[in-house]
């Protein structure tokens, strides 16, 4: 499938990671013992792998006096652990926990070429219907996906955290600030005026690793439920993040920037 | 600790600020409320609940009842989280034979209950005990309406 041309396009974007994932209903009889067959599922393209404690669930819900709950509340788990399986250029990762599956990819160097989103959620599908399928015939159990999202991070290097309003068009402010945070959601609606997902964006001043070069971190997540519970509706579902998340990136961004990172 | 609790994966910048915004009390003055983001005390009350629910032992019932399931608690304190109206009682927990939860408020001549079945698959239905109706409503991902009636007929 081919880049929608309506969309926004750089020649020379900020982009340093993009994750896109689902989380689905635990697998009835799943042990941490059944982590390995998974692993052998992906081991060729991913030959490398950590181990992390799990991510929480999350359900994006809407209405109600608490616009975005951000409470922490664990009441368990289903077995076993989140494991990365890494690729041997370490750019790819695959992100499993018996309730989530997920695709990172990450900018490696700047002569490295964007796989763009297609490329990006071919593998993911791709990816995800070889679990689905294992799933099925191991455990007789039929993905039953509940949530799904898309996130993409850009990384802006500056010289100076003060230099805020020449990125962002909702900045606006000659202050000279030592660090920045901010934060703010949005609910994406349906045609038919109902709720659909829940977009976030976050801006937050950081250093790089070794404690020199400044930068902003922008981040716009895309979340909620797909209209069905199988993989070609969370399919669906992230292309619709992807487009809003550019949309938005474009919108919130300034010209001045747009013209650094080369808008086409 | 960053990747512990992000999906992002390769992020190693640090951040430079330290929120404090929770420590100014002149924020909360009776003309302005912040949106609530904390912990609700529905949720605070109802967590040790919640823990024992997903924790009963099979055939708790005497019929071959299963505990409640994760996935049905952990939206269960989702729902409840952004159902809070302030000052009133949290809902008693009521659990399935099947795994499902039921959220129960029982105030000003109104039966309110939720029958959590899975995440986003709900039915709430409502007793109105002076005029002898009833209403039930099929709910996945909008809670507008459960908000709205929560804040009138239990606020």
């Amino acid at each position: 499938m081919s880049r929608p041309d309506h969309l926004p396009d750089y020649s020379n974007p900020p982009l340093n990671e993009v994750v896109v994932g689902v989380q689905f209903a635990p697998v009835p009889d799943y042990t941490s013992v059944d982590a390995c067959k998974i692993w052998e599922l992906f081991k060729a393209q991913y030959p490398k792998v950590r181990e992390l404690p799990q991510l929480p669930r999350n359900f994006e819900t809407f209405g109600g006096s608490n616009k975005a709950p951000s409470f922490q509340m664990q009441l368990g788990r289903p077995a076993g652990s989140r494991l990365w399986f890494i690729s041997p250029d370490e750019g790819h990762l695959i992100q499993y926990q018996p309730d989530r599956f997920l695709l990172n990819w990450r900018k490696q160097s700047d002569s490295q070429s964007y796989p763009h989103f297609e490329g990006i959620i071919s593998v993911f599908e791709q990816s995800l219907k070889t679990l689905s399928n294992h799933l099925s015939s191991e455990f007789s159990y039929e993905i039953n996906i509940n949530q799904a999202e898309v996130e993409y991070l850009n990384i802006i290097p500056v010289a100076r955290f003060a230099d805020a309003k020449s990125w962002f068009a909702c900045w606006d402010s000659k202050l000279d600030i030592e660090s920045l945070n901010m934060g703010f959601n949005e609910v994406i609606y349906h045609d038919d005026n109902t709720p659909h997902a829940r977009l976030k964006y976050g801006v937050e001043s950081v250093f790089g690793a070794e404690g020199k070069e400044k930068a902003f971190r922008m981040s716009l997540s895309f979340a909620g439920k797909p209209i069905l519970n199988d993989i070609n509706s969370a399919v669906e579902f992230l292309r619709k993040g992807r487009e809003a998340i550019v949309t938005r990136f474009d919108q919130i961004t300034t010209s001045e920037a747009h013209d650094i990172w080369r808008k086409k | 600790m960053f990747e512990a609790m992000q999906l992002a994966a390769y992020q190693d910048e640090k951040p430079n600020f330290s929120s404090r915004i929770d420590s100014i009390s002149s924020l909360l003055s009776n003309r302005y409320i912040r949106v609530p983001q904390n912990t609700s005390d529905w949720v605070v009350n109802l967590g040790e609940r919640l823990n024992s629910l997903t924790s009963l032992p099979p055939n708790w019932d005497g019929y071959s009842g299963v505990p409640v399931s994760f996935d049905c608690a952990q939206f269960a304190a989702n729902l409840i989280e952004q159902l809070y109206v302030d000052g009133v009682p949290a809902p008693q927990l009521v659990p399935g034979s099947d795994g499902t939860l039921q959220m129960e408020w029982h105030v000003n001549q109104f039966d309110i209950e939720i029958d959590i079945l899975a995440p986003y698959d709900v039915t709430a239905m409502r007793y109105d005990l002076m005029s002898d109706t009833e209403e039930e409503l099929k709910l996945k991902t909008d809670f507008s309406v459960l908000a709205r009636a929560c804040r009138h007929e239990t606020g």
